[in-house]
C-alpha cells in the first residue's frame, strides 16, 4: 500500500478499501497539522481536532475527488475550508514564545526572500501572525509546505496570477511589519 | 503500527458513524451548477433579444425625428426590465461559470468574455428563431 501514489490510494478508498484511507491519514496527519496550526494559531489540542475533522470530511467527500487532480491540493482545500469554518466560530489567538520558536523552523527561504537578517527570525512569525488570513495561508503553503503557485491556486480556488499578487502583497506587508517592529 | 488519529478515524468509518457520500451527489451538484449557468445565459439572451427587437421595431433614429413626442414614446416604451434582467443574469452567469470545474483557474476577463460571447450568439440565434 505504501508504494501507491496518493491519487491511487484515493481511488482505492473510492472503491471501498477502508485501509487505504488509513495510509492517507498516516501521510497527511502531520502536514495538515502544521498547516492548520500556522493558519489558525491554535493550541495542539484544537489543531488535532481540526485535523481529525478535516480527515473525516475528506473521507465523506472523497467521491467528489477527481483523480486527474492532485490529492494533496484537494485535501489541503478541505483543510482550508475547515479553517474558514473555524474562523467563523472563533477568534484568532496569539502564540506564546515557545510556540513561535517551533513555528518559525524552516523559514530560511522566507527570510532570504524578505532580505532581512537571520536574527529577525522571531519577528518573522510575529509579523506572519499579524497578516490577514488569506495572506498567511499563501505564505504558509508556499514557504512552509513547499507548494507551487499552481497547487496553491487549487487549494484557494483562484488564478495563479492572483496567487502571485497575493504573495507580493504578503511579502510587502511582512517587510513593513518587521521594520515597524 | 497505527497512531491514535488513524485508529479513531478508521473506527468511526468501520462503525458506520462516518459515511462516504455517494458519487452521484457530486455529479448532480456539478451538473446543477452547469445547468444554472446555461439557464442564466439562455434567459439573458431572451432578455437581450427583446431589447434588440424593440430597437428594430421602434427604430430610435426615426422616432427621435418626431421631437419631444418621439423621445417620450421611446423612454416610455423602452424595455428597461428586460435590459436590467439581462444584465443581472449575465452577472449571475459569470459568477456561476467561475464555479464550474476548474474554471477558477481562468481570469475574470476570459470568463466574462466567454459568457458574453455565448449570450450574444444565443441572442442572434433566438432572434432568427423569433423571425
Amino acid at each position: 500500500m505504501s508504494q501507491l501514489t496518493d491519487e491511487q490510494l484515493a481511488k482505492k478508498v473510492q472503491d471501498g478499501t477502508v485501509d487505504a484511507f488509513g495510509e492517507i491519514v498516516e501521510r497527511y496527519e502531520k502536514p495538515l497539522a502544521r498547516y492548520i496550526r500556522r493558519v489558525t494559531n491554535q493550541e495542539q489540542e484544537e489543531v488535532e481536532d481540526l485535523v481529525q475533522e478535516t480527515l473525516i470530511s475528506g473521507y465523506e467527500n472523497i467521491q467528489g475527488f477527481d483523480s486527474r487532480q492532485k490529492f494533496s491540493s484537494w485535501i489541503f482545500r478541505v483543510a482550508h475550508n475547515k479553517c474558514i469554518d473555524f474562523f467563523r466560530k472563533n477568534k484568532l489567538k496569539t502564540t506564546t514564545t515557545d510556540e513561535k520558536e517551533e513555528l518559525i523552523e524552516s523559514s530560511e527561504k522566507l527570510i532570504e526572500d524578505l532580505e532581512i537578517e537571520k536574527e529577525d527570525k522571531k519577528m518573522v512569525w510575529e509579523a506572519i501572525e499579524k497578516l490577514e488570513v488569506k495572506y498567511r495561508e499563501v505564505v504558509t503553503l508556499y514557504y512552509f509546505e513547499d507548494k507551487s503557485y499552481e497547487e496553491i491556486s487549487d487549494v484557494l480556488r483562484t488564478t495563479t496570477s492572483n496567487i502571485g499578487v497575493m504573495m507580493n502583497r504578503a511579502k510587502g506587508k511582512l517587510r513593513k511589519l518587521i521594520i515597524t517592529n | 503500527m497505527r497512531n491514535k488519529t488513524e485508529e479513531i478515524i478508521l473506527e468511526k468509518i468501520r462503525s458506520g458513524e462516518v459515511k462516504m457520500k455517494p458519487k452521484w451527489r457530486f455529479e448532480v451538484e456539478k451538473k446543477s451548477v452547469a445547468a444554472v449557468w446555461l439557464l442564466c445565459v439562455a434567459v439573458a439572451a431572451v432578455s437581450a433579444m427583446s431589447v434588440v427587437m424593440f430597437w428594430q421595431i421602434y427604430n430610435p433614429i426615426d422616432v427621435l425625428g418626431f421631437g419631444e413626442v418621439g423621445q417620450q414614446l421611446l423612454l416610455e416604451d423602452f424595455p428597461y426590465y428586460w435590459l436590467a434582467g439581462a444584465i443581472i443574469l449575465l452577472v449571475v452567469g459569470v459568477w456561476t461559470f467561475s464555479r464550474i470545474g476548474d474554471n477558477y483557474k481562468k481570469s475574470t476577463m476570459s470568463i466574462l468574455l466567454t459568457t458574453a460571447v455565448i449570450t450574444i450568439v444565443l441572442t442572434i440565434l433566438f432572434r432568427f428563431v423569433a423571425g
